[in-house]
């Protein structure tokens, strides 16, 4: 049994069929990489992945335990989390809050002994700081940790997201665009932070993206996605080379005038 | 037989008053996304003017009642005057906010609507007292069916539903109307094409002030009392009209303020109290039901 | 842990320092009363004003911290003034409580009084925290003046003329009490897991919901604990006024609570504070100028609103209604317990 089962996932919105037939067995320590144009259905499938919508059929089990119906926060609590393709984060809250909200799920303090702060609770709230602390250090945050979120310069912005969903100790991590609007300097360096988390925090990890020269180092496998449909799959040297990937991306039959 | 058709021409007026009304809430949603809770009084105003604009055509009047083109004037009169106050409301009060989040444009139409209660009642010469509203027009009773039905009704109702079929045309068929709707989708875009969104918001505020003028005027030729707190439950029940027949909407408007109207006139009749509940509740279970409104469309928030 | 180079304020004058300013607040207000310095009419602004603040502060729950759009607040503060109102004047006689027990009925009655209110809250809170911002609102106009309608409606509570009679027995020490006591609590819950979802669910909910919070369940829980205070609130005006109507508590007294909150800033206890004490007063310190009163009243509300939209404080907290992250870190200053060590 794979960590993540995803069998003839579809859904249609009215007329439209965003998304048609999508599979995937993840198993655990995998990075798969989704990969389209524009508009293909990628951010549709991450959308079903957490809950945000429910399939019209097809069937989602994480670890044998079926996910579809569930609410968004449902999945995130049995352990998928992600990052979003238009970065949403608290944007009035300082940093470090933001990693501490991730944290609501395991909070173990009521809410009388929150309202009169009991030694207990501040010792956990303690705790908390601490541990939001070390998943800031490896991202290169802690010294921002009292600045506002909104105040940040967008690359850090992009791996404050990636903190936050860290925070909520995910078994699967879905990552929307994580580096769309980068340099290739600030790519490489994404790239190398998501295989260090990748290890570091033991994660199975799901991600969207166009950029190839991101996906093709560090993905195993890569599905390719157009109109809802997946047209082929395969490690990355298989799928660079399937004509169809190509035809999809550029177009076929084009020919050089000047040749 | 008699009786229920006598509730019928009762819930069809007050009707028209929400319609009207519900109109101008329904515009200023659609095009600058605010509720504008001060726009019942702009009722007010509409209806406490045309008292005294009646005023200045005193030598013509005949016992009491005014020559057609007198009451033409007056009513064209009342219009332009609350229109041009909504278009000042707007441009001092609420275009600064434009951009700022909906609860501070909301609190400063409170502060509109207690100046626009407030500075008419300190001034000495209209002050809280109620004055009675004048009579445009000779009434004649017709007895229809067994409901007896007044010209004045009839008047009311046929200048309603004209100026609303007016405004229909006005938003799709004319350049204007093209321009509001556009602004009403996407604002920014909107005037990136070209569209002075200044120039549209005010003439909105206008519509919508010149038609709570009338909607005041039919309100008053009913109730002939006028003062300066009439406009704010009138207001607060179109705001229901609109919300019911979908906020935003303008057909939506008309027929939710047709139905409220009619709704509280058969409501009113079986329990007073039940009738002040009614608009309410109709709310409420709309909310439930199809918070877009009747004519609402459901619009999904993309991730 | 690295250290803060901006000056903190010690520990102990930290905790301490506000109780005492309260105490002596009150000793002070409490003989200027004695010397009629402070006239019965002014005591009763300032009771007003507190009840007002405990209002605001619990609106701010909803609206600034948790992001809603509350605007039928004052339907709570009726069921709570009746509720409580009910308690001291029917199911205990008034006239015939003896002096001993007039303490524990009048808190047996803000009790009753907020849990009332709390309950209705949940209840309406189910099905409308579903819905999403302007409807939000319609819905808790709705509510609070249905609420006015049913109350206007049963007899055995004084229908639409009211109750009257009501003991008074919110003094300035009361008022004090219980809004130093809220203060404190709300602090608290900001600056806890319940406060932060809150704000999370401000800020984006979809990201909240992403992140594992429960909104619906947290937006319940603060729409509950603003209207228990709400409710609270309620019972201490009746107490003051000694005198309730529904009509009182219509979209006019919620726009008032709407007004405070935003005057101020919301998202900002202090703004609460500010916001109701500074607007409870205008009025009464413009009374000379008799009807132009509440026409300059609505001019400064809109020039607030134009010059200065995040309102008077725009957010920010006086020292003892915030808690640093700091603070997390400092030696306990009052008899370390022994498993407390094993912490550091």
């Amino acid at each position: 049994m794979s960590l993540l089962e995803v069998k003839n996932l579809s859904i249609q919105f009215g007329g439209l069929r965003a998304v048609d037939d999508f599979n995937l067995n993840l198993e655990k320590d995998e990075l798969v990489a989704i990969i389209g144009p524009n508009g293909a259905g990628k951010t549709t499938i991450f959308n079903m992945l957490t809950g945000i919508y429910r399939p019209t059929s097809g069937s989602i089990e994480l670890e044998g335990e079926s996910l579809v119906g569930l609410k968004p926060y449902q999945y995130a609590q049995r352990g998928i989390s992600r990052t979003f393709q238009n970065i949403r984060l608290f944007s009035n809250a300082s940093v470090i809050d933001n990693i501490k909200m991730a944290a609501t799920m395991h909070c173990k303090d009521n809410l009388v002994s929150s309202l009169v702060r009991t030694r207990t609770m501040v010792k956990h709230e303690r705790e908390l700081d601490e541990k939001a602390m070390s998943i800031l250090e490896p991202l290169s945050l802690a010294d921002k940790a009292d600045l506002l979120a909104k105040n940040l310069p967008y690359g850090d912005q992009r791996r404050l997201e990636l903190a936050r969903a860290l925070m909520t100790n995910p078994k699967i991590l879905l990552l929307d665009e994580p580096v769309a609007g980068m340099i290739t300097t600030e790519i490489e360096e994404m790239a190398q932070l998501v295989v260090r988390i990748r290890k570091d925090f033991d994660l199975s990890i799901i991600l969207i993206e166009h950029h190839m020269n991101f996906v093709m180092p560090i993905a195993d496998r890569i599905k390719v996605i157009d109109f809802g449909r997946t047209i082929s799959e395969g490690t990355p040297d298989v799928v660079q080379k399937d004509p169809k990937v190509i035809e999809a991306y550029l177009g076929g039959g084009y020919q050089n005038v000047n040749a | 037989m008699a009786s229920f058709l006598q509730y019928l021409v009762y819930g069809l007026q007050l009707g028209s008053v929400y319609a009207l009304l519900a109109l101008g809430y329904t515009m200023v949603y659609g095009i600058v996304g605010m509720i504008n809770t001060a726009h019942g009084d702009f009722l007010m105003i509409g209806a406490l003017g045309t008292y005294f604009i009646a005023k200045l055509f005193d030598s013509v009047s005949i016992d009491g009642t005014y020559p057609m083109l007198a009451v033409g004037c007056i009513i064209l009169i009342a219009m332009v005057m609350t229109g041009g106050i909504a278009v000042g409301v707007e441009a001092i009060a609420y275009r600064p906010l434009r951009n700022k989040p909906r609860m501070i444009a909301l609190i400063t139409a409170v502060g509109v609507s207690m100046f626009l209660t407030n500075f008419p009642r300190a001034l000495p010469f209209i002050g809280p007292n109620p004055r009675p509203f004048p009579t445009l027009f000779t009434p004649k009773t017709f007895t229809v069916l067994g409901a007896s039905i007044t010209s004045t009704q009839i008047i009311m109702i046929i200048l309603a539903a004209v100026t609303m079929l007016a405004l229909d045309r006005l938003v799709a068929k004319t350049k204007m109307g093209a321009q509001m709707r556009a602004v009403s989708m996407d604002k920014d875009a909107a005037s990136l094409m070209g569209i002075n969104i200044d120039k549209v918001i005010s003439i909105t505020f206008f519509i919508g002030g010149a038609l709570a003028a009338v909607s005041g005027i039919c309100y008053a030729s009913v109730y002939p009392q006028v003062e300066v707190y009439m406009g704010s439950w009138l207001g607060n029940m179109s705001f229901v009209s609109a919300v019911l027949g979908g906020i935003g909407d303008i057909r939506g408007a008309m027929l939710g303020g047709f139905i409220l109207g009619i709704a509280q006139i058969f409501a009113t009749a079986i329990n007073s109290t039940f009738g002040y509940a009614v608009g309410f509740i109709i709310l409420i279970v709309i909310l439930l039901v199809k918070p877009a409104g009747i004519m609402g469309k459901v619009t999904i928030e993309k991730v | 842990m690295k250290t803060t180079n901006a000056k903190t304020m010690h520990p102990l004058l930290r905790k301490i320092g506000p109780l005492l300013g309260c105490i002596v607040f009150y000793v002070v207000i409490m003989l200027l009363r004695r010397a009629d310095i402070i006239n019965g009419y002014y005591m009763q602004v300032m009771l007003f004003a507190g009840v007002n603040v405990l209002m605001t502060a619990s609106l701010n729950l909803v609206n600034g911290f948790t992001g809603q759009f509350c605007i039928g607040h004052a339907g709570f503060m009726s069921l709570g003034a009746y509720g409580a109102a009910v308690i001291t004047t029917m199911v205990f006689k008034s006239n015939s409580i003896p002096e001993a027990a007039q303490i524990p009925v009048f808190l047996l009655g803000l009790l009753c009084g907020g849990i009332v209110a709390a309950i209705v809250g949940i209840l309406i809170g189910i099905p409308s925290l579903k819905l999403k911002g302007d409807y939000l609102a319609i819905v808790t106009l709705a509510f609070g003046e249905i609420v006015r309608a049913l109350l206007r409606l049963i007899q055995p509570i004084g229908g639409a003329r009211g109750m009257i009679g009501i003991p008074n027995y919110a003094n300035f020490f009361w008022i004090m009490f219980f809004v130093v006591l809220t203060l404190w609590l709300l602090r608290n819950l900001i600056y806890s897991p319940y406060g932060r979802a809150f704000i999370a669910i401000r800020d984006n909910e979809i990201a909240a919901d992403a992140m594992g919070i429960n909104t619906t369940k947290y937006k319940i829980m603060s729409f509950c604990i603003a209207a228990f205070i709400a409710g609270v609130a309620g019972g201490l005006y009746a107490h003051v006024l000694s005198f309730i109507q529904p009509d009182s508590f219509g979209f006019t007294k919620s726009a008032d609570y709407l007004v405070y909150l935003y005057a101020g800033g919301s998202g900002s206890l202090t703004g609460s504070v500010v916001g109701a004490v500074l607007l409870t007063i205008l009025p009464e310190v413009l009374r000379f100028l008799a009807t132009w009163r509440l026409v300059l009243y609505a001019i400064i509300l809109i020039a607030v609103m134009l010059y200065r939209s995040e309102g008077l404080i725009g957010g920010k907290e006086v020292p003892f209604l915030r808690i640093k992250r700091s603070s997390l870190y400092e030696k306990p200053w009052v008899g370390r317990k022994k498993n407390d060590m094993s912490a550091e």
